[in-house]
């Protein structure tokens, strides 16, 4: 007979072999156990004595004297949801990782074919520029010297939009999460190419150095190749943000291009 | 014999106990005492199953503890159960731990000459069985499965319950009721196979 209702594992409740299960509560049970005895005064005296004292009522509950049913219960599903929002903070933080490693990876290693575009052009474009991107000095034709180290949200669409032109329209390949809100970014998928064709000029329009460097620099080479590609129908609108990619993505370049060259 | 719905019986209080736990931590005496009277034939019951005659004692320390701990306590009628059968068995674990430092003469002598005789327990099985013999067939059982047997029939606590007081898996416990059961029903002849020789019946915890 449910007289409480059943909630979760507190379901099984009638033990097996019911004969002897009675016949032992029935022999086991004092049911006249204490009823007025020495036990009884004491505890209601202990009883007493607590309450009076305010015990009762300042007294913090420990997980130990926490007896509701699970689903009222705090510990359990707090620890329970806890983990869950941690693993699934650590999924989407990797993934955040992982996007960020394509886009700065592509860079600096790349695919073979991009990683010996990018070298000679870099070379070309910056000879004299031995050091690596975290300590190159703003002025020499650094184009984002507003922005040293972190991009920001817009700065993870260049780069979205970098990783993207360099995968020549097989766009889907960049990591689902950066591709879907790229694509949400551009507004639909036919957009991605143009829309970053107007986010990478955008910062050229406004940085004169970038665009100065972008002319003669790493765009100047790397995108003719591009379009020249078979997938280069896509990638194409590249070749517009040519000019401003140029500043940006050739200042990304030298560093990686000519650290690797100096290990040759 | 009305005896089968023993546990469940238990549990129909369960209610009322849970009524008057809310009454007693808002500071109602009376209620206090009907808690008392509800939870503590089950609560002896299981010390007595594990510390023999020091039953009361031990109960009377934990009910020390459950009169000054009230206001911690959240949770039902079935919950209130288990609750004092929690501190009820720190208190007996304390009581067993005291003892083996210092060993006081063993009561199963006195137990066993108190006992009826094997056959005639058998043959009043069915009747009613004397509170000692069933205390000297549960505490022939090991540990585990005394203790599985004695919070689900005599305290009344359902699995999981029953696993939290003794700090196991529900699994575990529930197998350990289980088997404890199987025994005692197979020595106590209700369950229609041959009775076997309670071989472990001198054997006490």
């Amino acid at each position: 007979m449910g007289e409480r209702p059943t909630q979760g594992g507190r379901a099984d409740r009638r033990p097996a072999h019911p004969e002897a299960a009675a016949l032992l509560a029935a022999a086991l049970r004092e049911e006249s156990g204490g009823r007025g005895g020495e036990g009884e005064v004491r505890a209601l005296a202990a009883y007493r004595a607590a309450r009076d004292t305010g015990a009762h009522r300042t007294a913090r509950t420990r997980r130990r004297d926490d007896w509701r049913p699970r689903e009222l219960r705090g510990g359990r599903r707090t620890l329970k949801s806890t983990l869950s929002v941690l693993l699934a903070s650590l999924t989407l933080g990797g993934v955040a990782y992982a996007a960020i490693g394509a886009a700065g990876s592509g860079g600096s290693a790349g695919n073979g074919a991009d990683g010996d575009r990018a070298r000679p052009s870099a070379a070309a474009s910056t000879p004299g520029r031995p050091a690596p991107r975290p300590s190159a000095p703003p002025s020499a034709g650094s184009p984002r010297p507003d922005r040293p180290d972190r991009p920001s949200a817009a700065g993870d669409t260049e780069a979205h939009c970098r990783v993207y032109e360099r995968l020549e329209g097989r766009g889907r390949a960049l990591d689902a999460t950066a591709w879907r809100r790229l694509v949400e970014e551009a507004g639909g998928e036919k957009n991605v190419a143009a829309y970053c064709a107007a986010v990478q000029a955008r910062p050229s329009a406004g940085d004169e150095p970038g665009k100065g460097n972008g002319a003669g620099g790493a765009g100047g080479t790397g995108k003719p190749d591009k379009s020249g590609n078979p997938g280069g129908s896509q990638g194409n609108p590249g070749g517009t943000a040519g000019q401003g990619n140029g500043g940006a993505d050739g200042g990304r370049k030298t560093g990686g291009g000519s650290s690797r060259g100096g290990d040759e | 014999m009305g005896q089968r719905g023993e546990p469940r019986r238990v549990q129909a209080y369960d209610g009322e106990l849970g009524a008057a736990v809310a009454r007693a931590q808002e500071g109602d005496e009376a209620a206090f005492a009907v808690a008392y009277r509800l939870v503590q034939p089950g609560l002896l019951g299981y010390l007595r199953g594990i510390v023999g005659d020091d039953a009361e004692d031990v109960a009377s320390d934990a009910w020390l503890e459950i009169a000054r701990d009230l206001g911690r306590f959240k949770g039902d009628g079935a919950g209130f159960r288990g609750w004092t059968a929690t501190i009820a068995r720190h208190r007996a674990l304390d009581h067993l731990r005291r003892q083996k430092v210092r060993p006081r003469p063993a009561a199963l002598e006195q137990d066993l000459l108190d006992l009826p005789g094997q056959h005639s327990t058998h043959d009043q099985a069915l009747e009613s069985l004397s509170t000692q013999a069933a205390l000297e067939l549960v505490r022939g059982l090991p540990r585990d499965q005394a203790e599985a047997v004695l919070l689900r029939v005599v305290v009344g606590l359902d699995g999981p319950a029953a696993a939290r007081v003794l700090g196991k898996r529900p699994g575990a416990v529930r197998t350990a009721a289980y088997r404890g059961l199987k025994r005692l029903a197979r020595q106590l002849g209700v369950d229609g196979v041959t009775e076997e020789a309670p071989r472990t019946l001198g054997e006490s915890t």
